[in-house]
Parts: structure tokens; C-alpha cells; sequence
């Protein structure tokens, strides 16, 4: 039951981080992206900013035994970088670039009900669905 | 296309480029560096069409 209300918390928190940071503003994203026209820098350092205090924090979660509240720690396996890694990004930055949205900040702003975001998160998922069609776990 | 991508390159924003990094993970800055670089190219090109250069 306290994992459900730590995991509230910690998704609220990461909600309101990426709202304050401007990662829900998709013309804010496509200024960043926009490096040869007029590009806004600023979310360099939400990333920066973000990385530092969980680098930070991950040196010192991994000299404990276990965390606080799960049983165990859930870590993705460790494995090399492939083909499938780089497509998969690469299409994923076209569809950043093309919507100004990404998964998480998509996530937040359904919250706005407003239709170009539901119909990106609709498609998001249907984008999930057809690959978990093709390459089965 | 962002659906599609974050479950074929295993992350997103927050999973390779914060979380993924934060743990020194190779594949993370890999998937980070093409996902941004693929990002600013496709911003490039769209430009191109729209300012009708």
C-alpha cells in the first residue's frame, strides 16, 4: 500500500517538474530541436539538471542493500548497444521532432483533454500496439 | 512514430535520457545522442519545406 502512494508521489512530482521545465510546451520542444534556425537552449538544462540530481542520487542508492520501500530494486538488464536501439531512437526522434511531444510529457498534458495531444497520445499507443505485434515478448 | 520508437529503442526522454544516463548507461547515451541528433535533423528538413527555401 505505501509503495502505491510513493509511486503517487514520485509520478506527481515528475508531472509537475516536466510542466515548470516547459517539456510539455511542444513548440518549446521544437526550438530546442531547431539548432540550424532559432534555437532555445533552455531545456539543455531541465536534461542536465535532471541527470545531476539522479546520477547523484543513483551513486547513493546503489550502496544500499535495498531500497526503502519496494522488496527489490527493478534495474533493466544490461545489454549492448544493437540495430534495434538506434532505429528505435532515430524513429523516435523523428516523431519528437514532428509532434513536440514525447512519451511522459504527452502523458501530462492529456490531462488538458485537449484534442491534438489525445489524438498523439491515441497514436502513441497505437505506434506501441503494432510493435509489440511485430516483435513479441 | 514516438510509440512505435520508444518500445523498439527500449526508452524515451525520461527512461535513456534521464534515467538511462543517470546510471552511466552506454546504450542510453547512444539512444540519447539519436534520438536528439535525429530530432534537430528532422526540425532541419521540415524547415526547409515550410520556409519553402
Amino acid at each position: 500500500m505505501r509503495e502505491i502512494f510513493v509511486a503517487l508521489f514520485c509520478g506527481f512530482l515528475f508531472g509537475v517538474g516536466l510542466l515548470l521545465s516547459g517539456m510539455t510546451l511542444p513548440q518549446k520542444v521544437i526550438g530546442f530541436l531547431d539548432v540550424f534556425g532559432a534555437w532555445d537552449p533552455t531545456l539543455v538544462f531541465v536534461m542536465v539538471g535532471a541527470i545531476g540530481v539522479n546520477g547523484l542520487a543513483y551513486v547513493f542508492i546503489r550502496r544500499r542493500q535495498g531500497p526503502v520501500v519496494a522488496s527489490t530494486f527493478h534495474l533493466p538488464p544490461k545489454r549492448p548497444v544493437d540495430g534495434k536501439l538506434l532505429c528505435g531512437a532515430a524513429l523516435f526522434g523523428v516523431g519528437w521532432a514532428l509532434a513536440g511531444y514525447c512519451p511522459g510529457p504527452a502523458l501530462v498534458s492529456l490531462a488538458s483533454l485537449q484534442g491534438d495531444v489525445t489524438v498523439f497520445v491515441i497514436f502513441m499507443a497505437a505506434g506501441i500496439w503494432v510493435h509489440n505485434r511485430l516483435f513479441p515478448i | 512514430l514516438v510509440g512505435f520508437g520508444t518500445r523498439l529503442g527500449g526508452g524515451c526522454t525520461s527512461g535513456h535520457g534521464v534515467c538511462g544516463i543517470s546510471r552511466f548507461s552506454l546504450r542510453s547515451l547512444v539512444a540519447t545522442v539519436t534520438f536528439i541528433g535525429v530530432g534537430m535533423l528532422a526540425v532541419f528538413i521540415l524547415s526547409l519545406f515550410v520556409h519553402g527555401r
